[in-house]
């Protein structure tokens, strides 16, 4: 943890020289990580990808008010997350009018697949149908795998806020899968036949 | 454990961050209570699942076009600021006088303030609403407020004259001939500032005539 602390310092610390492959490499450590967590919240891989474009130029630009006493990740991530909060807040403020542009961004759901819908795609939709603070919460512990203490970092709320948060979220996409894990358990349980695979 | 209590402790489980007797008390519980026992298992599912589900990645050119982003706000950076003369006019309401004076003094003289002082506010709220074909007649001739080039020097110290043929003829400029010019009141007709040149009455659309 100290280490990759370190790394993103002594990067920014080139960074703030105008060290451009420092940034690249900065750039490459995290935007596969923010861009996966900004479609988790805003269902839209094009508009995530674009809002982490903007995080990391806005990196660039305020690259020397750094505050180095911080983690650079907790920066980077508030940025993407208050560029993502924005994104959403102005979705529903034109929500009535948007209708048909959020089943065509939903396509990247791929929830019009025919067929019986696997656990994943079910899991796919609870996810993206989360009210956005437990999803926030959620989706950095449990997609990005943060840690409890780097999530209450990022969103500037106390550790317990975030466990309750994301206990919430765990427990209501329980519920929305309940028929599907149920089917699961069944079969994991083998009081339904499996159908052999290869 | 009761159930309320073991059902409280099953997201802790999945993180691992139950103390070594809620694991015990919890891992009993669950031996004897089917029903929590199938909630752990749909919270350990969840936890799991997330764990798996596909990842999104950026495309292949993002860092391309993120650099070419930087080096644009870069370039910009770089580039003198310079006012804009919507920006110059509306931020100097109080030289709309000035330039009135400025205007009747040297065509017309103090009885026509108050035309020229119009016709000025008319140029004025042409520029400002953008450099439109806005126009207006001065003494039979035709002038325009449709900016060819804006090429600022200082605008602080710009004010505007009206140069007949002669004048600037005499001052050099030739292709300043029945147009307005904004120039440096520091250096008068020699450095104009801003060419407005002449269009067809036809274009305009506002005309004032006196
Ligand atoms: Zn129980």
């Amino acid at each position: 943890m100290e280490t990759q602390k370190q790394i993103d310092h002594d990067l920014m610390r080139r960074i703030q020289r105008d060290d451009f492959t420092a940034f690249d490499k900065l750039v490459d450590r995290y935007k596969d990580r923010l861009v996966n967590v900004l479609f988790r919240m805003l269902n839209d891989r094009n508009e995530a990808e674009d809002l982490v474009q903007d995080t990391f130029l806005r990196v660039y630009k305020h690259r020397q008010d750094y505050d180095f006493t911080y983690c650079l990740s907790t920066w980077i991530y508030t940025i993407a997350l208050n560029l993502a909060k924005n994104e959403l807040r102005r979705k529903k403020k034109f929500k009535f009018f948007s209708i048909f542009d959020m089943q065509e961004n939903g396509v990247e759901l791929k929830d019009n697949k025919p067929g019986p819908q696997s656990l994943k795609m079910v899991l796919d939709k609870a996810i993206a149908k989360l009210p956005t603070k437990y999803k926030t919460a959620f989706v950095l512990r449990d997609v990005d795998q943060m840690s409890y203490d780097e999530v209450a970092q990022v969103l500037g709320v106390p550790l317990g806020t975030v466990k309750s948060r994301v206990n919430r979220a765990r427990a209501i996409l329980k519920d929305e899968l309940r028929p599907k894990l149920e089917e699961r358990r069944a079969l994991s349980k083998g009081s339904l036949v499996p159908v052999r695979t290869m | 454990m009761r159930c309320q209590k073991a059902l409280s402790c099953l997201s802790a489980q999945c993180d691992d961050t139950l103390s070594e007797q809620q694991r015990r008390e919890l891992a009993a519980h669950l031996e004897e209570c089917a029903s929590c026992r199938r909630e752990a298992f749909y919270f350990s599912e969840i936890k799991g699942q997330t764990g798996r589900l596909d990842n999104v990645r950026t495309r292949i050119d993002f860092n391309l076009r993120l650099k070419s982003r930087i080096n644009t706000w870069e370039a910009e950076q770089a580039r003198p600021v310079e006012p804009s003369l919507w920006q110059t006019l509306a931020g100097y309401p109080a030289r709309i006088g000035e330039f009135a004076h400025a205007l009747s003094g040297i065509l017309y003289g103090p009885r026509r303030y108050a035309l020229v002082g119009v016709a000025s506010l008319l140029l004025a709220a042409a520029v400002w609403t953008g450099y439109t074909t806005n126009g207006f007649i001065v003494g039979g001739q035709s002038y325009t407020s449709q900016v060819a080039e804006i090429a600022p020097v200082d605008m602080v110290t710009a004010r505007a004259y009206l140069v007949d043929q002669e004048s600037a003829a005499e001052a050099g400029f030739g292709y300043l001939a029945s147009g307005i010019s904004l120039v440096d009141h520091a250096s008068p007709r020699t450095e104009p500032n801003y060419v407005m040149p002449t269009v067809p009455a036809e274009q305009m659309s506002a005309q004032v005539i006196f």
